[in-house]
């Protein structure tokens, strides 16, 4: 089939075919008149003006020969042709290399030999091999975000290989479709006939094949139009390094950590939680070793869950959950690490000893937070008027008893009357306003509020008497607008002990409720409230979400209600949360604990700034400095200065965006999964960590029929060996460039065009 | 001999009388040796003798009064009858550069009939073009002269040439012995005008043929497309790329001229080319070498 390469409209340049007619007509068009008079001698032979008109027609024919093939070639035409292989020539192409550069490519076999990562830098070379000098390739990483290694279509072989040389370590997950894209995108500007992208991976289940990844093709088949390219579309080509490896590999991994508490005081317990993902195993054997450190540096090994015998069954979702307390003495930004040992060391093994754990990167969890002295809290008091005491009291003796001298919580309280929206963007701004029972504000104030709990504030609300319900919703919750998270229907209940709600310990699933869940005796579901607010959540569509529940005689509200507000967090508790109306509350054990817990978990807002998703953002406050005054070391890369884009050597390129109060630094390429470390002019570590995707551990491979949906859904085709994948191009050989010829045929009539016009030049 | 007279500065002196007695008295000034003299009866000056000068032309009376030898010179007198024959058709119209080759033709004529006469040799003229147009019978007086050249200077080119038919005529109608000098381009077909050439010759007739040719007509030098209007029949036009026909262009003109000029070889006329781009002198010269040399 004869077809071309460049967009047909190219050939809209045959039309300068008309060219030398135009040109020969032009000039019989344009002559000089002579009278003369020797006319018989102008009177040339029949075979002269044949001669004369056929010599005038073939260089007419010949230039615009030339013209045309010209434009032919131009517009790249190649025809498929059944030639033998013998025959036929390899086309010129331009590759885009895939690697897989999730954490499970550093996978080994069950005798430790080489992973698919290594594999792959012996599958390249082996492969470039066969490549014509002109064939053009690039090279992506596929991580959680794409890392471009090879930017261009090069033919610089060696600057490929020691590119893959100096490679990272595999960490994280693959965003294979985000690679597709890039590499489309890299191929859309190629002019050459064969173009192929060539992913190179170890064959996982996730990532390539499961219920996210499918969908993710679905998006990408409908983006890229893969269906539409036809002709134009790349070659697509997978190729398995790990063929050897079972179905269900072993490993060991851990699943992200987490706490309580992202924002912590000094010298306070703080509890961490992460699981033990167990893959490919019949029975749970206890890790060897399970290490807990603190900045780096070694606070403890922490039990193994089941203890150090084990050999327990397999729970049903392959987890095996663990905690662990830790009390921080130092303020500031901590790294909390905990790495998974499986194995012992090779030394310690036992003669047959079986690995557990075949991937490396998933065995370390990172978990970055803030400790601070004292936590500032504003409590705005809804009491306006001057005496001795207040129903705030509680709530400020709660956070802040009057015999601690060293409170975790700092509370300034400030009559509602008296709150000066300066106060929340002071120095000493606090991390978390209190409204209790605060019957309105002013507008200024309202603005105020506003603009603290969108940049990353917390807010907690307790709605007694005096709250007016119709300023509420009209000014703060706007309609589901404004940062109050539900709507205020209106008091319920009444002085009754016998009718009075009570807190559902069913409902207590919120991280901030969480610690009450298994207290029975003087728990929060002891607690009583004869009255309460119902707050409203206008169906599904609400921006709150319920945080626990109040049991009613005859019927269930919400406890507390909390939303995200841009940066921020806020809450509205049903109650005052002090010893009005009745309740039984302030006399529980559990109050203070609850306070605090509402505390820390609106102080918590910000924490997510430190525990970042791949590629968001890394922001940090800054109260000055310059930004090459700040350093970075991210993970597996060296300590460097930072420097303004577009960057300079040996530098890491951030921003620092300058704000009213303060400045924000901002480094964007966080696209590798691991720790950050920013160190600020006062030479003050602040941590960033990237957690991994948990099931990247799991190392199921695709079945046979998994891999056929994703070939038949991308149109791409599983090869393994490089000779296959260079060789698999049999067929297309036959698919003929003409370019070439056309080049010689342009070059061939060129030298035609100048002998026969010097022969007419010279015969005159 | 030393050519003097550019053929396009003559142009300006317009009449043609002044034009011929400039160039005839300029051209005979610059010749030391005149060859219009000779032995006759009519004396004209002595010379020294030489040896190889018969004795019987020695002056005798010179010898004994001055002691040296002298001979003595006598002005020739002779009884030549001759025709100017002047093509005026259309193809003698052209010019390129230089005068048209008709111009250039009166000046010859003119010259020729003022130098002849000046030799007391009788000079007529025939003009012509498809037909005669005028027909001056031959007279040797002074006043003769100005009407062969109020002739010239009023005839104007045109018409289609028919060459042959016109000499036979002509060779029909000059009755006694006569030089007959053509002044023409002689645009016709060799084969005729050898039968006419013949037939002049048959009459006894000398004939000197001066061949006027203008030099774009020999070289052909145009390069751009060209439409070559026909002087003698206007409707006949030809669009040509110059450039691609001058190889055949040329050599049908070589090959024409050639032929003509094996014409003139077979009848024993005396052949000339002379192209409009030289001095008048140079016709003049040749009719002078061709005087002496039928002494």
């Amino acid at each position: 089939m004869f077809a071309f390469l460049h967009v047909p409209w190219m050939l809209l340049g045959l039309v300068v075919l008309a060219v030398p007619p135009i040109i020969h007509l032009l000039n019989r068009r344009r002559y000089d008149v002579v009278d003369w008079g020797a006319m018989q001698f102008l009177q040339v032979s029949e075979v002269t003006r044949r001669r004369l008109m056929l010599e005038e027609i073939l260089l007419m024919l010949l230039r615009m020969g030339l013209l045309g093939v010209l434009v032919l070639a131009l517009a790249g035409p190649y025809v498929d042709v059944e030639l033998p292989a013998a025959f036929a020539t390899r086309p010129t192409r331009d590759v885009v290399l895939i690697l897989d550069g999730s954490a499970s490519m550093a996978a080994t076999d069950e005798l430790g030999g080489a992973s698919p990562q290594t594999k792959a830098r012996e599958w390249i070379s082996t492969y470039l091999e066969g490549l014509s000098p002109q064939d053009g390739v690039a090279l992506l990483v596929a991580r959680d975000q794409v890392l471009t290694i090879i930017d261009t279509l090069s033919s610089d072989r060696e600057r490929l290989l020691t590119a893959l040389d100096r490679l990272s370590a595999p960490s994280g997950s693959a965003n294979f479709a985000e690679a597709f894209k890039q590499a489309f995108a890299l191929l859309e500007k190629s002019q050459k006939l064969r173009r192929e992208v060539i992913v190179l991976s170890d064959n996982q289940k996730f990532g390539w094949a499961d219920p996210d990844t499918l969908f993710r093709w679905e998006l990408l088949t409908h983006e890229l139009g893969l269906e539409r390219l036809g002709e134009r579309k790349p070659r697509l080509w997978c190729v398995n390094l790990a063929s050897d490896r079972s179905a269900t590999p072993p490993n060991y991994g851990l699943a992200p950590l987490s706490s309580n508490r992202p924002v912590v005081p000094v010298d306070r317990e703080v509890m961490f939680r992460s699981e033990i993902l167990l893959t490919g195993q019949t029975r749970y054997l206890p890790p060897y070793r399970i290490r807990f450190e603190v900045d780096g540096k070694p606070i403890r090994d922490l039990t193994p869950p089941g203890g150090k015998a084990g050999n327990l069954p397999v729970p049903k979702d392959g987890r095996v959950p663990f905690s662990f307390t830790h009390r921080f003495t130092r303020p500031g930004s901590h790294l909390v690490s905990v790495i998974l040992e499986p194995d012992p060391p090779a030394e310690e093994r036992p003669p047959g000893y079986t690995i557990k754990d075949r991937v490396p990167g998933d065995n370390r969890q990172d978990f970055a937070l803030e400790v601070l002295t004292a936590l500032p809290v504003i409590l705005i008091d809804g009491n306006n008027t001057p005496s001795s005491t207040s129903s705030s009291d509680f709530l400020r003796d709660a956070l802040s008893p009057a015999r601690d001298r060293q409170p975790s919580v700092k509370v300034q309280v400030v009559p509602f009357e008296d709150f000066q929206p300066g106060i929340l963007t002071s120095d000493g701004r606090p991390r978390v306003v209190l409204l209790h029972d605060v019957p309105k504000l002013r507008p200024a104030q309202v603005e105020a509020l506003d603009a603290f709990a969108a940049t990353g504030g917390g807010i907690l609300v307790t709605l007694g008497e005096r709250v007016e319900q119709a300023w509420y919703n009209e000014q703060l919750y706007r309609g589901g607008e404004g940062w109050l998270p539900a709507r205020l229907e209106g008091v319920t209940g009444n002085e009754s002990l016998a009718e009075a709600a009570r807190p559902d310990p069913e409902s207590f699933k919120h991280p901030m409720l969480e610690l009450f869940e298994k207290v029975t005796t003087g728990g929060l579901s002891e607690a009583r409230f004869p009255r309460w607010w119902r707050l409203g959540l206008p169906g599904r569509h609400s921006p709150g979400l319920p945080v626990g529940q109040l049991q009613g005689p005859r019927c269930r509200d919400p406890f507390f209600v909390e939303r995200s507000y841009q940066q921020g967090r806020t809450l509205v508790a049903a109650v005052p949360l002090d010893a009005s109306w009745g309740t039984n509350l302030v006399d529980l054990p559990a109050f203070v604990p609850l306070v605090h817990e509402a505390i820390y978990y609106l102080a918590g807002a910000r924490s997510a700034d430190f525990n970042l998703r791949p590629g968001q953002p890394l922001r940090w406050r800054t109260g000055g400095g310059e930004l090459e005054d700040f350093r970075l070391t991210p993970p597996s890369g060296e300590e460097r200065p930072l420097s303004p884009p577009p960057g300079q050597p040996n530098t890491y390129v951030a921003q620092l965006i300058r704000q009213e109060q303060s400045s924000q630094l901002v480094y964007e390429d966080t696209r590798q999964p691991g720790v950050y470390r920013l160190l600020t002019p006062l030479l003050e570590p602040i941590y960033y960590v990237v957690p991994t995707d948990p099931r990247e551990s799991d190392l199921t491979a695709c079945t046979s029929e998994e891999r056929e949906r994703v070939g038949q859904r991308l149109g791409l085709t599983y090869e393994d060996s490089p000779e296959a994948v260079l060789g698999g191009t049999e067929t297309a050989f036959t698919r003929q460039e003409l370019w070439a010829y056309l080049l010689v045929g342009l070059i061939g009539l060129l030298c035609l065009e100048v002998w026969m016009t010097r022969r007419l030049v010279m015969n005159r | 001999m030393t050519l003097t007279f550019d053929p396009t500065s003559l142009a300006k002196y317009g009449r043609l009388t002044l034009i011929a007695r400039n160039l005839v008295e300029g051209f005979l000034t610059g010749v030391h040796k005149s060859p219009y003299k000779g032995f006759s009866v009519e004396f004209a000056e002595h010379r020294q003798y030489y040896p190889g000068d018969e004795i019987r032309h020695i002056d005798w009376r010179a010898v004994a009064k001055t002691d040296r030898y002298y001979v003595k010179e006598y002005e020739e007198e002779t009884n030549l009858r001759a025709y100017l024959l002047v093509d005026a058709s259309g193809s003698m119209a052209y010019k390129g550069k230089y005068p048209s080759k008709f111009q250039f033709a009166q000046y010859v004529a003119a010259s020729l009939a003022y130098l002849m006469l000046h030799q007391r040799d009788a000079v007529g003229l025939i003009l012509h073009d498809t037909h005669i147009r005028r027909l001056l019978k031959p007279r040797a007086n002074s006043k003769h002269l100005l009407q062969i050249l109020r002739a010239l200077e009023l005839a104007a080119p045109g018409g289609e040439t028919a060459l042959a038919p016109l000499w036979h005529q002509s060779a029909e109608q000059l009755k006694q012995r006569s030089l007959i000098v053509i002044l023409s381009d002689c645009f016709a077909e060799p084969a005729t005008l050898l039968r006419a050439l013949q037939h002049l010759r048959h009459r006894k007739h000398e004939v000197m043929l001066f061949h006027v040719l203008a030099p774009e007509e020999i070289e052909f030098p145009f390069t751009r497309w060209t439409q070559f209007r026909n002087l003698e029949l206007p409707t006949d036009r030809k669009l040509v790329d110059p450039a691609r026909l001058r190889k055949e262009y040329l050599a049908n003109f070589e090959r024409f001229c050639n032929d003509l000029r094996e014409v003139c070889g077979r009848t024993m006329v005396d052949y000339h080319l002379i192209r409009t781009d030289e001095p008048v002198e140079r016709a003049l010269g040749l009719f002078l070498s061709r005087r002496q040399r039928q002494r």
